[in-house]
């Protein structure tokens, strides 16, 4: 509880940090203008949704070798949290991409591997939703492993069929040199939305549990009432 | 051996059912031919007069359609083991679960493909691309239609395990399978199209090898080698009670 407290305290000083880096510090990127700081959250929020779906994905196999609530409970918190972060980038993306390509959307392969990324947890939340009893835990893992299994294959695949639409890539990802002033403001970013990760983990996973503690007394009162 | 023998049995149980009732296969059959349908107005009367056009429609839409029917299918293929116990007699003959998966992804994969065999020519009249396909294109396009259907079975048949105790079978089932497909969909619509297109392109001098000019055949085999080996391991846990 002091930790989570303190925490919360750590990442409010650094959220607030991190706006006036990217917003202040960070200098403003030729070619894009304002919009390019979009970047800032973009892409801490994406790496937020891949890391919140790999830690679903670890703790699914966990959950269906060691059959531990706890194992479960991580996994649903995580992608809950996932999927928020997920929803955040796939809002934002379009935001920049407007700004920038003129373009609220392109089947570029990131972008539709995040949309089909975000159909897929829409899909373990539902089946999480429509289990009462014991069966949506296994059924939530299997689910889990095959989803992330799918990635891959989604992000080739598109790939492939962008490459045949496009011949040429519409966006190359090319290595600029990024100005030492942007690199901080984006990796205090990055470092704060891991942080915020692992904060809203240690809660949801909190209410998890005390939400199966609730559900076990519920039924061992029916129990005792039908006795 | 004694677990490929069941695993046979499996299959020819499931396939009997299938001849002995014959209405969800109708059933089936109609909603896919309906898909069609309601792709053929909506983008009809008159189809694209552009031969590669057409061609790129009508792989769509051929695509399209199985991938509905192919969920209707998948959301019935535990309905009868459901009834009256009968998946708890199945496992009491000792059969692997595991096992079980396989016998029913083979059933689910030879069903769909007798479905989908009926329903691509008919497609593809109405689509009037027919003459596009030579006799050798035809068996080319069964093997899309066979590597397609398989990985699609692969993955529908674990989620249908699901989602047959749930709630609102059907379209709980498409909320789960569709993002996992679309690899598939992908893939065997782009084969399709190629089968379809390569003579006009080749007549138009646009040299290109058809079916094998990209990586599609792969993408399709990778994908149900994949889903096929990682459900394999799966299922235990999904028929577990």
């Amino acid at each position: 509880m002091q930790i989570e407290k303190l925490l919360g305290i750590v990442i409010t000083l650094l959220m607030v940090l991190s706006i006036l880096l990217v917003f202040s510090y960070a200098p403003e990127e030729k070619q894009m203008g304002i919009p390019q700081r979009i970047f800032y959250f973009h892409v801490p929020a994406a790496w937020n949704a891949f890391l919140a779906f790999a830690v679903t994905f670890a703790t699914s196999i966990a959950y269906l070798w060691k059959r531990s609530e706890k194992q479960d409970s991580l996994a649903v918190a995580s992608a809950e949290i996932g999927f928020v972060f997920c929803t955040i980038v796939l809002v934002s993306g379009p935001i920049w991409a407007k700004a920038t390509w003129n373009t609220w959307w392109n089947w570029e392969p990131r972008l539709t591997t995040t949309l089909i990324l975000w159909l897929l947890y829409a899909g373990y939340l539902v089946l999480r939703t429509a289990f009462t009893d014991d069966r949506k835990r296994n059924y939530a893992a299997v689910l889990g492993i095959l989803a992330f299994v799918n990635v891959p294959v989604v992000y080739f695949s598109v790939r492939w069929w962008g490459s045949i639409l496009h011949p040429v890539d519409v966006i190359k990802p090319t290595r600029v040199e990024m100005d030492p002033r942007m690199r901080i403001a984006f990796f205090v970013s990055l470092f704060t939305f891991t942080l915020f990760y692992i904060y809203l983990l240690l809660l949801r996973y909190r209410v998890e549990r005390v939400s199966q503690q609730v559900e076990k007394i519920q039924q061992q009162t029916l129990q005792q009432q039908q006795v | 051996m004694n677990q490929l023998y069941k695993i046979a049995h499996l299959v020819r149980k499931d396939m009997t059912m299938h001849l002995q009732n014959k209405e969800t296969a109708i059933l089936i059959f109609l909603f896919s031919l309906l898909v069609v349908l309601v792709f053929s107005f909506a983008f009809g009367p008159i189809f694209p007069q552009d031969l590669v056009e057409r061609g790129k429609l009508a792989g769509s839409v051929l695509w399209a359609s199985f991938a509905f029917a192919g969920v209707i299918a998948m959301s019935r293929s535990f309905a009868q083991e459901q009834e009256h116990g009968a998946l708890q007699g199945i496992l009491l003959t000792g059969i692997d679960p595991a096992n079980l998966y396989l016998a029913k992804v083979i059933s689910n994969t030879l069903f769909l493909i007798v479905l989908e065999a009926m329903l691509a020519p008919i497609t593809l009249v109405l689509m009037g691309v027919m003459d596009m396909l030579g006799i050798m294109d035809m068996f080319q396009l069964l093997g899309v239609i066979a590597l397609g259907t398989l990985g699609f079975s692969a993955v529908g048949t674990i989620l249908a395990g699901m989602a047959n105790a749930g709630m609102g079978r059907e379209s709980f089932l498409s909320v789960l399978l569709f993002p996992m497909i679309f690899p598939v969909v992908i893939g065997a619509s782009r084969s399709t199209i190629a089968l379809l297109t390569y003579r006009e392109l080749e007549r138009r001098g646009i040299s290109n090898q058809g079916i094998m000019d990209s990586n599609w055949l792969l993408l399709l085999i990778v994908y149900s080698l994949v889903f096929l080996a990682v459900s394999y391991l799966l299922f235990e846990y999904v028929i577990e009670q």
